[in-house]
Order: structure tokens, then sequence, then C-alpha cells
């Protein structure tokens, strides 16, 4: 696997025409956020992420609206945690980056805690939580 | 006089080569088949399916494979996973193959049809959009290879893994397992000298191989017998806290590469496998 800094992997896959960046790593390209945790994507074939590494595959349903399908590259730096969908969320250019809107971000989430009831009881506080962050971002 | 439409269903066949240890014993649990990864042709026909709701598609199992056994699991994304027989007449959620487990071939079948060496053998499928059929008729042919017929040494490599329930995953799920090994060939294969290409992509959902400092392998490509290569386990799962790190996905499903070893590269080539594991 590719043995490069966060910052370099977030330029790398950016440079990837297919991938948008959602969730936390949408809010920290857009400066919502100070720290980059896993580099969140959403991509329609996982193909151009083996110059990657390795891609594991996996399946969660727990987000509403989404295939399920998902995949992880776990760099040394960095976690890629990867969203496999054709559709694309809505996103915005910043920076040279896509980046998937806040208000997408409150869609998803507001529609996986309403229709989605696995998962433990402390991951749905956190989403709560963090759906409340999220709505008072402010944004134009 | 009403017009008659005649239509032909349409017709394809998907074409599937797999690599399997016809040593070990029969388990449910195995899986040889890997139907459903990512750019295989199963996975690729199952998800051309669209009927607006895509919640409603599925694909329907016409005929059984005469050689191995299809099962299917009955409790995906929920704990220990539970398999079942697969039925013809059975119709299949599509959202449910994409999960890897759903759907999966055993070359041993089971206690009843157990088949070994290398053979074909394949199974019919259909694809619906709710109850009405999509007119596309899939043959899926599985060329089972033999790694014990086919392949002269087996070679065994195994990842630590580490494991937390915190509920913190990447995915939603309670339980998320990695690990990593870094290896060369010249380690496995005892000798400095030679060039080694993978023939048959073996890598799990869970386990799988890049190069140190680049990508996936790729199938073919020749590799100094001195290229490093990291060995990587991800995978994540709900588990009951009970059963803890017993449960899944503390017993991922093994990677098996088939690969070949020259001395200059160009001819000559012998067969080796690497099965890689959980520790």
């Amino acid at each position: 696997m590719l043995n490069i800094s966060k910052k370099e992997a977030l330029k790398k896959l950016s440079e990837i025409d297919d991938v948008i960046f959602v969730g936390g790593a949408s809010e920290y390209i857009q400066g919502y956020k100070n720290e980059l945790n896993d580099i969140d994507i959403s991509i329609t074939n996982i193909n151009p992420l083996k110059e990657f590494g390795y891609v594991h595959t996996s399946f969660d349903n727990s987000f509403y609206g989404l295939s399920g399908d998902r995949a992880l590259i776990p760099l040394k730096s960095v976690l890629i945690d990867i969203f496999i969908d054709v559709v694309k969320p809505k996103f915005i250019m910043v920076n040279g980056f896509k980046c998937q809107t806040i208000e997408s971000m409150i869609e998803l989430r507001e529609k996986t805690l309403k229709y989605t009831f696995n998962g433990s009881y402390e991951n749905r506080l956190k989403m709560i939580h963090n759906l409340e962050r999220l709505k008072n971002i402010p944004t134009d | 006089m009403g017009e008659f439409i005649i239509r032909n269903k349409g017709f394809k066949e998907l074409i599937i080569s797999r690599n399997y240890n016809s040593l070990t014993n029969y388990s449910q649990f195995k899986d040889d088949g890997y139907l459903n990864v990512d750019s295989n042709p199963f996975s690729d026909y199952c998800y051309q399916v669209t009927c607006g709701i895509w919640q409603n598609d599925k694909i329907k199992i016409l005929s059984l494979p005469d050689k191995g056994r299809l099962f299917y699991l009955t409790n995906p994304n929920a704990g220990n996973p539970i398999y079942s027989n697969v039925f013809v007449g059975q119709m299949i959620l599509v959202r449910d193959l994409t999960d890897n487990k759903v759907l999966k071939f055993n070359a041993e079948g089971d206690f009843n049809n157990q088949f070994s060496g290398n053979y074909l053998t394949e199974f019919r499928i259909e694809r619906f959009c709710g109850l009405v059929s999509n007119n596309i008729i899939a043959s899926v042919k599985l060329n089972m290879v033999d790694a014990q017929v086919s392949i002269g040494e087996k070679y065994d490599l195994y990842i630590p893994q580490t494991c937390s329930n915190t509920g913190n995953s990447p995915t939603n799920y309670d339980v998320y397992c990695t690990g990593e090994v870094s290896f060369s060939f010249a380690q496995v294969l005892n000798t400095n000298i030679g060039y080694v290409r993978m023939t048959t992509d073996g890598g799990s959902p869970e386990i799988g191989l890049s190069k140190q400092n680049s990508g996936a392998l790729i199938l073919m490509e020749i590799m100094d017998v001195n290229t490093d290569l990291t060995a990587t386990l991800s995978a994540s799962g709900i588990s009951d806290p009970a059963a803890y790190p017993y449960g899944y996905p503390s017993q991922p499903v093994p990677a098996y590469y088939v690969f070949q070893f020259s001395l200059n590269g160009i001819d000559n080539w012998v067969y080796f496998s690497l099965q890689v594991d959980n520790a």
C-alpha cells in the first residue's frame, strides 16, 4: 500500500475525477472541522483506488438511501473510508476538491436516523449529536 | 385481433475462475466462489438490475450447480453467520447480494456433494424487478481449480489482528478488526533470486495483498522475488458483545492467492500458492 501522509492522500484522491469527499473529510476541507480523522469518500467504482493498496470491501446498510456497499483502504497514516454509490451526493468545489454539501450531509443523517434502527445506542447518540452540530454550521 | 409480440429472453454467460483447497474439510463457513465481489461478472450482472425502486431488484435461482453447493446467509449483518442451502426458485434481493457473504459457493459442497480436482460447474439465475422478469437469464459458470492438484507448494501467512467493539468502527457496526504484516516472496520461498507473478487474485473482502509503497497486486505483473509486500486485514461487523471477540468479524475469510515463480522471469514458471489468514 502507498506510504503517504494524510494530506498527500487527500491530494491524490482529489485527482480521481469520480471521487467526492463526504462526511468529516468534506467538513475538514471546507474548514468546518480542525481535525482530519478518516478520509471519507464517495465513488461509483473502486478500480481507480487500487493504486492506493488492497481495497477491502464490506456492507453496511445503516445509511438509508445509499447502496450499503462500502470499502476500506487502511493506509499507515489514515484510513480511507469508501461509500460505493452510483448516485453521487450533492457537492461543491472547494480549492479543487469535490466536497459533499452540508445540506446533503444533514439530509442523509436525518434519513438514516429516521429509517435505520440497527447499530448501537452509543452510535445513534453520536449521530444525533453530529446532526445537531451540522445544523448549527452557518452556510450561505 | 391483437398483435403477438414474441420476446426472446436475453441470455449471457458469466465465467468465474477460482482456486480452492480440496484438502480442507467441509464447512458451511468456507467460501470458494467469492461470487459477489467488485468487478466480478456476477456482481456486474446483479447490479445492472434497475427497477426504479432499487430495493425491489431481485435475482431468481433457476438451477443449482451440479457440483459443489450454493449457500445463503440467513442473518446478514446480525451476529455470527448462519447459512442455509439455496433452493431453486429462491428470489434474492440484490440489496442482500451486495453483502459479499449472502450468497456463496462452496467447492466441497456438503457431506453428500463433495468434489475435488479441477472442474467446471454451472448454475442459472434470472433478473427480476420485483415480480417482473427483466428478460435476461445468466448462466454462472464456475471454473474451479484445485490448488492441491495444480500447485507445487502451498505457503501460509498469518496476520495478527486487533479489534475494538466500542461502536467506533468506520462503519456503523460494532466491531472493527485490523492488522498488517510485511513480507517478501524471498522470505516465503527462501531464495533471493527469481521472479514472481500473480495468476489468481485471491483477495477476500477482509484480507488482501499490496506492494509496499504501491498499490494492490496486478494480475500477471512480473515482480522481483525481493519485492516487499504488505498483507492487510480490515473487517467490520456486528457482534453480540457477549460473544466478542469470538463472533463475526473475528473469523474473516482467508485470502487464497496463486502465484508462479521463474528463475529468469521468462519461462519455466512453477505454481505456488499463498494463503493469508488472521492469526
